[in-house]
């Protein structure tokens, strides 16, 4: 039996999330009208999962999570709007230790409920299974709440450098990061991506599962403090070092080549593929224009198994694979398939992962905008 | 799933809010920058959107979503809020208000929403666009000319109507799962397709190949209906017009080219009589389309609403069929009516010297057109007037030196025109009509009772000269002729539709007006009942028919009055209005709210009966002069209908 | 896969998904020379039609299939 409470505002969305709840033998629920209603119920209710709202009166919902972090930690699963606004708030509630979130249905998306009761299921269901990492620190917390803007960044132009169509004149030097991550991916992108340097080599491409909008505001929030340029890709870019694109939301990432060398691109969600933006087709594309051993495959927290796929036979191909260790991992299931099926060259726990970056690609990397053959 | 108390805590959730958004736009239209009202209005819009996502509406969703997207552009300075954005806006909330009603009742949505969202969520989003399209639009023909042409080459005969469908989809939408070609190519009625980039590509070195950037071309046979719900998912982006093609313009009218060169007005002659013929016969199909009205209201009783539904769906669509023949054959048939005026002055002065009265004509007269029988018809009273004027409102030379005027008499001839009507005045300087002279005639010949003589007042005892049999010519001359008087103009005029009124100060002379409609048009009347007799009411007077209960009129001091919407208006009854026995009150009341000057006014009616158009004729023979009728026309089974001047009998 | 290239020809084969417009077009950008035979293809997605009016490749031989060789003659103005 899963102990479920659920904090909500609106009284139409409280009716639909008890009709849903209500149909499931497996849970038994609760229902809060605000966060302070909330935080009273959780001390006698002791739930195993919380849905949560955004948007509250009295006490919002990120005041509200970060009471619930303090006093009575457990997964936290936000409903949110697909609103700009909606969307910063949410995956700044994914970095304060919310474990995932299920939009609203709203909009031009247009759930019908049909649609939006198996997701939320699903998406609750899970995060019930997760344990919390016991080390959210209230120190951590604020440190991420409060943001680091980098001083000095270097304005978003013509920092960096083309990465040439079939990859680097030099055989073995990293040309290209690629980062997988599910549930659990954007806190742990905060800690991947925080501690990389403005110079780092390699531009860094990343497919976080997430609905489009809320990747706009995972960009942004990224960007916010760290030294690397963060942008969204939502429509076709050229593929620059010392950048970090992340894909668009409810469509694919992929590489594609152009006269003056590769390119980041949006494509629409491909059918033959389960989870999106799709690591493993972000993979597959950048291997049809570069040899894999200029790749590094990280493969992230997340369910299910997208990634494990391609970045085996990146593996196996030569190139260099790190997959998240179980102990920092939210959900060991995109990782843990990852090592099950021997692709992994190395797993690391999170914290160490941007380390071993910096190692193999500062170390190894021609001397930057020096290479007269870097241009092809 | 569709659950019912979710349903009903929707209802209770959006009626609040569409009060609240109805609110803040009347409140904005007077206030265009109160950005409190803006952010109040936003979220209620806004709410009501994420409420509508949560059922199975995309179209009215959709609609939201544009309304949402206007406001949060306005919000932000983006667009300033303007009458098109206030009235598309107004048209939404009012499609919302009514779908919740529909809810209420019927517990679901129709199937046609899609249809009825999409014309709103377009005009949302040309406010938003601000008519950027434009420029577009107009060249739209070129296009359409373009795609006939190609139809045309592939044996492809076109009948109108043909539709040019322009479908412009957004940079984004293949991430939608939007296959814009696959939508086009099923098309209903589709004759020609064009795909084609909207924007030529800078460079196709960085081509993205799932940035969208088509413009496609439709030409489709309809109906429109059809392809309005075709595209209904992607209602924003489509444009949907009636292609008006170079090929069928020339079907239009038969022309003589064969005579005239390049830039010639292309024209033909075409016998009057015929037009008449085809005038009568749209008359006709006017008055047997009304006779519908009573159809559709029998069967409601006998074989329910909903076949009375259908038959007032075909009569509105009958009835716009009729207006626009109507309108066409009457354009047909207008003349100028300046040829009539000008042989006028030349007469006058030969008829002067005639009786050696030196006279100056002075023509005022805008190049007005006027239904053709109109024209005809004004040459004869015209004339009158003229040969009255000189004959006897004239006076000789000596007799104006001895007044102190000058020896040449002086009228004047002026035509106006003053919205649908044309006036004529025919004016002298002459010695102008003592009242008291015509009294006296009146009481010579007994035209009426000595009492009602003495009772007339001065402009009433100038009508009289109208009455047949009236003459004030003391000696019979050839020139007014025997027999024929001021009574022959007044019928005359009366016959086209017009009225005749006259002025006159002794000493300074008379000026006739003849006020004439330009062509016979066609009016809107509410046909009520009263005391078991039915009148017209004419709809332009009608803001309004309120359906109220008894118990919201109250008692006011010196009759009754509704309070309609947090405006008292003064209420009274059609019978006491007519002078006839009031009815018993009803629990509910029937109001029609008129326009009086700026005033509203409430008359309550014992129910409206049905709705016809028909050309009115000003009150004639006996009823002439009567209060409160603005005249007669002719209902469906034959029958003299009375149609009301609610201002005169409210005044 | 419903894109093939033998030598310097691009293949469209059966029903061509909006992916299949990212193919087309490295294929296109490699080669700017390379030909497109669509005779096979039944179906395709606005993004590869709009990818060959982008690039308006040499078309060796349109579709059979009646209904999408009209779409190629409506969209690329091809004789048929």
């Amino acid at each position: 039996m899963i102990r479920l409470l659920i904090v909500d505002d609106s009284p139409l969305m409280r009716r639909l999330l008890s009709e849903i709840f209500g149909g499931e033998p497996d849970f038994e629920f609760r229902v809060a009208r605000d966060g302070v209603e909330a935080l009273a119920v959780l001390k006698e209710f002791r739930p195993d999962v919380v849905t949560l709202d955004v948007h509250m009166p009295k006490m919002d919902g990120l005041a509200c999570l970060d009471r619930i972090m303090l006093e009575h930690p457990c997964p936290v699963v936000m409903l949110s709007s697909l609103t700009r606004d909606g969307a910063d708030e949410t995956v700044t509630a994914l970095s304060l230790g919310a474990v995932d979130f299920v939009p609203k249905p709203a909009g031009a998306l247009s759930l019908e409920m049909d649609a939006f009761a198996p997701v939320l299921l699903e998406v609750v269901r899970n995060a019930a299974q997760t344990h919390m990492p016991s080390a959210r620190r209230l120190a951590e917390r604020v440190r991420l709440r409060a943001g680091r803007a980098p001083a000095g960044k270097a304005a978003a132009s013509e920092a960096g450098e083309f990465v040439p169509r079939g990859g680097r004149a030099s055989k073995d030097a990293p040309a290209l990061v690629i980062v997988g991550a599910s549930t659990g991916g954007p806190p742990a992108l905060d800690a991947l991506l925080a501690p990389l340097p403005e110079n780092f080599g390699c531009p860094v491409l990343i497919a976080q599962h997430m609905p489009s909008g809320f990747t706009a505001a995972l960009a942004r929030r990224l960007d916010s403090f760290c030294a690397m340029n963060v942008v969204e890709v939502d429509r076709a870019m050229p593929i620059l070092a010392g950048r970090v694109y992340i894909g668009r939301g409810n469509a694919d990432l992929i590489v594609s080549a152009r006269p003056d060398g590769l390119f980041a691109n949006c494509a629409p969600a491909a059918a033959e593929y389960t989870w999106h933006p799709s690591v493993d087709r972000l993979v597959e594309s950048a291997l049809k224009h570069m040899p894999p051993e200029q790749l590094i495959g990280v493969l992230m927290t997340g369910m299910g198994d997208d990634g494990a796929r391609s970045m085996s036979l990146l593996h196996k191909g030569g190139g260099y694979t790190i997959a998240e260790a179980e102990e920092t991992a939210v959900v060991w299931g995109m990782p843990g398939a990852l090592v099950r099926m021997g692709g992994a060259s190395e797993v690391a726990p999170l914290e160490a992962i941007s380390r071993r970056l910096l190692d193999r690609v500062n170390a190894r990397q021609p001397a930057r905008r020096t290479s007269p053959t870097s241009r092809s | 799933m569709m659950h019912e108390d979710l349903l009903d805590i929707f209802l209770e959730e959006s009626r609040d809010l569409v009060t609240r958004a109805q609110d803040d736009l009347v409140e904005l239209e007077t206030n265009l920058k109160d950005a409190a009202l803006l952010d109040s209005l936003f979220r209620a819009i806004h709410t009501l959107k994420g409420s509508v996502a949560l059922f199975d509406w995309p179209s009215f969703a959709q609609m939201l979503h544009a309304a949402e997207d206007l406001l949060s552009a306005v919000r932000t300075g983006a667009k300033p809020l303007d009458a098109n954005s206030i009235d598309a806006l107004g048209a939404c909330i009012n499609q919302t208000e009514s779908w919740l009603v529909t809810l209420e009742t019927e517990r679901a949505l129709p199937s046609n929403i899609a249809t009825r969202a999409a014309p709103v969520t377009h005009a949302l989003r040309r406010a938003l666009d601000g008519g950027a399209d434009k420029a577009e639009e107009s060249g739209s023909d070129g296009v359409a000319d373009d795609l006939a042409a190609r139809a045309a080459k592939r044996g492809l005969a076109l009948e109108p109507p043909v539709f040019l469908v322009t479908y412009t989809p957004g940079r984004e939408c293949f991430f939608a799962g939007q296959d814009p070609v696959a939508i086009a190519s099923h098309a209903p009625g589709l004759i020609e397709l064009e795909i084609a980039e909207r924007e030529p590509w800078a460079s196709l070195d960085d081509y993205d190949p799932f940035a969208c950037n088509l413009k496609i071309h439709i030409l489709s046979s309809g109906p429109r209906e059809a392809l309005e719900s075709a595209f209904s998912g992607v209602s924003g982006r489509v444009v949907i017009s009636t292609a008006r093609l170079s090929q069928m313009k020339d079907t239009d009218a038969e022309t003589d080219e064969g005579a005239s060169g390049a830039g010639a007005r292309r024209t033909m002659r075409v016998d009057s009589a015929r037009i008449d013929a085809l005038m009568h016969t749209i008359n006709e199909m006017v008055v047997a389309k009304n006779a519908l009205s009573q159809l559709a209201l029998e069967s409601a009783r006998h074989s329910g609403e909903e076949m009375g539904e259908r038959i007032r769906d075909h009569q509105a669509g009958i009835s716009r069929l009729t207006a626009r023949m109507h309108a066409a054959v009457t354009a047909m048939r207008l003349v100028p009516i300046g040829p009539a005026m000008r042989r006028l002055p030349r007469i006058a002065r030969d008829l002067g010297a005639r009786l050696g009265k030196p006279v100056d004509v002075v023509l005022d007269f805008e190049e007005i057109e006027a239904d053709k029988d109109v024209v005809d018809g004004l040459s004869e009273p015209l004339l009158h007037l003229f040969r009255n004027a000189v004959d006897h409102g004239v006076e000789s030379p000596d007799e104006r030196r001895a007044a102190g005027k000058p020896e040449r008499a002086r009228i004047s001839l002026s035509a106006r025109r003053k919205g649908q009507l044309v006036l004529i005045r025919v004016a002298d300087d002459g010695r102008g009509i003592d009242p008291d002279h015509i009294r006296e005639v009146a009481r010579t010949r007994a035209l009426l009772p000595a009492d009602a003589i003495d009772a007339l007042d001065d402009g009433q005892a100038l009508d009289l000269i109208f009455r047949p049999g009236f003459t004030t010519a003391s000696e019979v001359s050839d020139v007014s002729g025997r027999g024929v008087g001021m009574d022959a103009v007044r019928t005359a005029v009366m016959k086209l539709g017009g009225s005749v009124d006259i002025a006159s100060k002794p000493g300074e002379g008379t000026s006739v007006t003849l006020t004439l409609p330009l062509s016979m048009v066609l009016t809107q009347i509410a046909v009520v009942d009263c005391d078991g007799e039915v009148y017209g009411v004419p709809m332009e007077e009608i803001v309004e028919l309120a359906h109220v209960p008894a118990s919201e009129v109250a008692e006011v001091r010196h009759g009754k009055a509704l309070i309609l919407r947090d405006r008292p208006i003064p209420v009274v009854s059609l019978e006491r209005l007519l002078g006839r026995k009031e009815r018993p009150e009803d629990d509910s009341l029937r109001i029609l709210v008129m326009r009086c000057g700026d005033e509203l006014i409430g008359v309550s009616i014992k129910r409206l009966v049905y709705r016809m158009e028909a050309a009115v004729s000003p009150m004639g023979g006996m009823l002439r002069g009567m209060q409160g009728f603005a005249g007669t026309t002719f209902m469906g089974d034959g029958s003299v209908l009375i149609v009301l001047d609610m201002t005169e009998l409210i005044g | 896969m419903t894109i093939e290239l033998h030598q310097d020809t691009i293949s469209l084969i059966s029903a061509c998904p909006a992916q299949d417009a990212e193919t087309l077009v490295e294929l296109l950008i490699q080669q700017r020379s390379r030909s497109v035979d669509a005779s096979a293809c039944t179906s395709l997605h606005s993004a590869v039609l709009q990818a060959l009016i982008a690039f308006r490749p040499k078309l060796q031989s349109v579709p059979d299939d009646g209904a999408i060789r009209l779409l190629f003659s409506q969209a690329l103005r091809t004789i048929d």
